[in-house]
């Protein structure tokens, strides 16, 4: 009786509790979501992410809401020591942030992936190259990056490890000033062979070959970015930075061909994987 | 009053346009002081640069006014059907953005081009090497020269060249002896002209000759390549450009104020004032 | 140290039993000596540019050899005989990583490790103790070609000696796994060298 009377009393009473509780969970959730813009799908916009070149289709992947202007790592540190507008710099290098944040213009930078580099030959390889070893070989022109391009500086020290620098450099035919730029140039058959990230080359599959650079000359490829000092935007950039970090960010690197910033540990199959039954289409691994 | 507003707004607009042409020049040449620029000068790149500059630009331009006089003179006096348009198609280099006749170059005289084949099995190697940065200064300069002789060729009164003829003169002394003196004035102009757009040639030569210290690199080529690398090289050698083709436009601007005080010639003064 | 810092990596990698007490009491800062034998004392002097190429390509393969019987222990397939010359084996080319890498690091240059390297082997290559047996024969036998070609290219004496030693050791562990392969001990009378690219281009087939 009583409680009837109480609904009669307040008929919206319940309906009010309902509301303020729907709207409660809904503002949770808002705020759960502005405080985590790392949450996967999440675009930091209004900011500028200076990156090199073979960022290129990763980082809109990543994050499609920055701008990004892509372009040799040295000739994107040069812009920014003349005070052009980035919030955020990638470098597929650690020395050139290092060397900005000497000079006080980005904040600590932070390796985010590594790379390898290959050699790429046109589809129709008409210098018949199998091997690095083959680039020595009179007559065979190569195209290179620039020695203050990152990739380019990579290249000089695979060849020092290989004690090959004379006999390629003889056949250097052009110093690109951007990794894409080499590939293009491969790509269209202008060049014998060239120097460019195994990330690079996957994407333009048809066009052309890739040789193994041999890895016990491998250098050490990390790729470094860093917060820009004079940004405006310094948690939008930050949360860029995060972004990248994440276990999303790092997924996506991974899926598009870099590698992780620590290896793996190794899995060796030591059994063979079990035979399918008829019917079902699961798998197992031995290792 | 509305004289002296209008006056006010004539040289204002002239001081602006002025300030905004000359303000890029004059920071070229001041940014650093001459003493860091003459340094900058002695790095090799530079040395280089302008080896290979002065280098190709001298057989570009021999080429272009040795091919490019006969067409320009054809095509000033001829009248034949598609005249208009081949006139056109001379011209369009001069309007297509340099990637875009670098690719052009790639594709018809690169390694798997359409003539790269026919180039190889003649033993001519145009693939990154200074006759690849010949080909491409020609192709964009080429133009520029024609266009300039069209114009000067056809202010040459056809009178005159008639009257030599019958007078006894053959073709090839007409020419040379009428045609060309006559038109000298607009010759020249094109000449610097296509002269000063070669040697700052960009676009064209980095994507078809590639870059490489002492072999393909140009002037331009090294302002960009140490654009990233070292500033004060990049500035000293963009100071050097400016004073390179400025002395090539004003040696041109003196030289026909000189012609035309000579001789009061209403043809030269014609063909000046078609430059 | 380098030479514990291999060390570490080693026991991280899993190797198991034993084994690892005899190299465990290695000398700090110098390069460490086994019970055994001791390569060339002294130091190694300026070596040229491709001596150090060669050097590089050495630690490839030696990091390639100890990837390898760290797993093959690691897969239980071998026979107790065969796993204790695995073992045995992999405290060589641990020594011989560690020498190769000391000459590098006195040169004031960065060795390799197994931390910047991937290897990936043929499918089914540790199924059983057969397959294991199988690729062990071949990777010492490209072991010691690789070495028997350095040794002939390097131009440092002290270094191709040592080099030379770590060749006859390769050959102990081919003949030693050739049997346990059931094939026979020995048969070249002179076993083949490889060049410096053939030795890379072999190399290649093992990594990603």
């Amino acid at each position: 009786m009583r409680s009837m009377a109480t609904r009669a009393r307040n008929p919206g009473a319940r309906a009010r509790r309902r509301a303020a509780a729907a709207c409660a969970l809904a503002g949770a959730l808002a705020l759960f979501g502005v405080a985590s813009p790392t949450l996967a799908g999440a675009n930091v916009t209004g900011i500028t992410v200076y990156a090199a070149s073979s960022l290129t289709d990763v980082f809109p992947a990543i994050d499609p809401g920055p701008a990004y202007s892509f372009a040799g790592s040295n000739a994107l540190a040069a812009q920014i020591q003349l005070g052009a507008p980035a919030d955020v710099f990638a470098s597929a290098n650690t020395s050139i942030p290092a060397a900005l944040y000497a000079k006080g213009l980005v904040e600590q930078p932070v390796d985010f992936t590594r790379n390898t580099l290959v050699i790429v030959v046109p589809k129709s390889n008409p210098a018949s190259i199998s091997s690095i070893y083959d680039l020595t070989k009179p007559g065979v022109t190569i195209d290179i990056a620039g020695s203050g391009v990152p990739v380019g500086s990579y290249t000089l020290q695979i060849l020092a490890n290989m004690n090959l620098t004379k006999a390629v450099l003889a056949n250097v035919v052009s110093e690109e000033t951007d990794v894409r730029d080499v590939l293009a140039k491969v790509a269209l058959g202008q060049v014998d062979a060239g120097f460019v990230y195994s990330t690079d080359a996957q994407t333009v599959p048809g066009q052309v070959t890739v040789i193994k650079v041999p890895a016990w000359a491998q250098p050490k490829v990390t790729y470094a970015m860093a917060v820009v000092t004079h940004s405006p935007n310094q948690a939008a950039a930050q949360s860029f930075v995060n972004e990248v970090l994440s276990k999303a960010g790092q997924a996506k690197l991974l899926s598009y061909g870099f590698l992780p910033l620590v290896k793996p540990a190794e899995k060796i199959a030591t059994r063979p994987p079990a035979k399918h039954r008829p019917g079902k289409h699961k798998t197992t691994d031995g290792g | 009053m509305r004289r002296a507003l209008a006056a006010i707004a004539f040289f204002g607009a002239s001081a602006i346009a002025l300030a905004f042409l000359v303000l890029p020049l004059a920071a070229l040449l001041t940014h650093r002081s001459p003493a860091t620029l003459v340094s900058a000068l002695s790095n090799p790149v530079v040395g280089d640069a302008l080896l290979v500059s002065l280098k190709t630009s001298a057989v570009a331009q021999a080429l272009v006014l040795l091919f490019g006089t006969p067409t320009a003179y054809m095509l000033a006096t001829r009248r034949f059907r598609g005249r208009t348009l081949l006139l056109t198609l001379v011209e369009l280099p001069i309007v297509l953005p340099p990637a875009v006749a670098g690719i052009g170059l790639i594709v018809a005289f690169g390694r798997l081009g359409l003539a790269g084949g026919a180039l190889s099995a003649l033993g001519i190697d145009v693939s990154f090497n200074q006759a690849a940065v010949v080909a491409a200064v020609m192709f964009v300069s080429g133009p520029l020269y024609v266009r300039f002789a069209v114009a000067a060729f056809g202010a040459v009164d056809g009178q005159l060249v008639a009257a030599s003829r019958t007078l006894g003169a053959g073709p090839l002394r007409t020419f040379f002896r009428v045609v060309v003196p006559l038109a000298g004035g607009g010759l020249a102009a094109g000449a610097a002209l296509a002269l000063a757009r070669g040697l700052g040639e960009f676009g064209a030569t980095i994507m078809f000759a590639g870059s490489l210290q002492g072999v393909t690199q140009t002037l331009p080529l090294a302002i960009y390549a140490e654009f990233d690398n070292n500033l004060d090289v990049a500035l000293s050698i963009a100071a050097l450009f400016v004073i390179i083709t400025g002395a090539i436009l004003l040696s041109l601007k003196l030289t026909s104020v000189w012609h035309s005080s000579r001789s009061d010639s209403r043809y030269r003064a014609a063909s000046f004032a078609s430059s | 140290m380098t030479a514990e810092l291999t060390r570490s990596q080693l026991l991280r990698g899993g190797v198991r039993g034993g084994a690892t007490l005899l190299v465990a009491g290695s000398a700090l800062g110098a390069y460490a000596v086994s019970a055994q034998a001791a390569p060339p004392s002294g130091a190694v002097g300026p070596l040229a540019a491709a001596d150090l190429a060669n050097t590089r390509l050495l630690i490839g393969v030696e990091l390639l050899l100890i990837d390898f019987y760290t797993n093959a222990i690691a897969s239980r397939h071998l026979r107790a005989d065969a796993e204790a010359d695995a073992r045995l084996a992999l405290i060589n080319e641990a020594e011989h990583y560690d020498y190769l890498s000391f000459v590098l690091t006195s040169a004031g240059l960065v060795a390799l490790t197994s931390a910047d390297v991937d290897f990936t082997y043929p499918a089914g290559a540790y199924y059983t103790a057969d397959s294991v047996t199988a690729l062990a024969v071949t990777l010492e036998t490209l072991a010691l070609g690789a070495y028997l070609g350095a040794a002939g290219n390097l131009t440092n004496p002290v270094l191709a000696g040592a080099v030379a030693q770590i060749g006859a050791n390769e050959a102990q562990h081919v003949s030693v796994f050739s049997q346990h392969a059931k094939q026979p001990a020995f048969h070249d009378a002179f076993p083949a060298p490889l060049t410096t690219a053939e030795a890379s281009d072999a190399l290649d087939g093992y990594t990603s």
